[in-house]
């Protein structure tokens, strides 16, 4: 996923909200969002030691690109295009799984509640 | 600027505007926006010929570092007799070296600013394109 339809992402679901839980949205988000910016950094320095996957949540692409150096160094580059895209990925799941919360809840769950 | 922060306050810029201006300032949005990933890419790659600050939008500071840059490439050749290479060689010159070198602690220090830079920059365009919209941002 890239930026633009990422953000398109988020500000739909969040005009979607009724407006007293917009806020609520948004401290979600924050507290447990993937930052592809500093997935991406990693991914160029300790990319050989699968540390980009990990911080993806993909223990076991983790653990196999680790153990081939990065597959043979060409998986490190080719996940320098990949990383971000997954990292927005997941926040977009992160999205939705927050507005479910909140309207079915009306409380956001995981870190920082 | 922070990645929570700026989505805040592109989304509370946002928010300002009438819902049917909304998908016109998406569209405008999502063309001017600078995406910090990619600033951070141009900046590790591409950073010694000032290509980040000049994605970002920072022309000035962007060609300075150019300048910069291909003098520190030059002295590094200058140095070496070859540039990418981390070897002295016979003919080498330390002094030049190291100058070079010091040169690009400009390119290292940008590499933590530039993410930044481009919020700073894709969130001044929001500002920009709501208030041509119509929104009235204070």
């Amino acid at each position: 996923m890239n930026q633009r339809e990422f953000l398109q992402t988020y500000f739909s679901v969040r005009d979607s909200l009724p407006e007293e839980m917009q806020s609520e949205f948004d401290i979600g988000f924050a507290n447990r969002r993937k930052n592809p910016v500093h997935i991406f950094g990693f991914s160029f320095w300790l990319g050989i030691f699968g540390v980009d996957r990990f911080m993806l949540g993909q223990t076991w692409l983790g653990v196999l690109k680790l153990i081939t150096f990065g597959g043979l160094y060409i998986w490190s580059i080719v996940d320098l295009f990949l990383v971000a895209g997954k990292a927005r990925d997941l926040n977009a799941e992160l999205v939705h799984e927050i507005k479910g919360d909140l309207t079915y809840t009306g409380r956001v769950s995981g870190k920082g509640t | 600027m922070e990645m929570n922060d700026y989505i805040q306050s592109v989304a509370r810029t946002r928010e300002r505007l009438p819902a049917e201006a909304r998908s016109r300032f998406d569209t405008r949005f999502s063309r001017e926006q600078k995406n910090p990933v990619i600033a951070l890419g141009l900046s590790l790659w591409l950073g010694v010929l000032g290509a980040d600050r000049l994605y970002v939008g920072k022309l000035g500071s962007g060609f300075a570092k150019m300048v910069v840059g291909i003098i520190s490439l030059t002295l590094e050749f200058i140095a070496t007799g070859e540039l990418f290479t981390f070897e002295l060689g016979e003919e080498g010159n330390l002094e030049l070296l190291l100058f070079a070198f010091l040169l690009r602690i400009w390119v290292l220090v940008d590499w933590f600013n530039i993410a930044g830079m481009a919020r700073e920059t894709s969130r001044r365009r929001a500002r920009a394109i709501a208030m041509d919209l119509g929104a009235d941002i204070p």
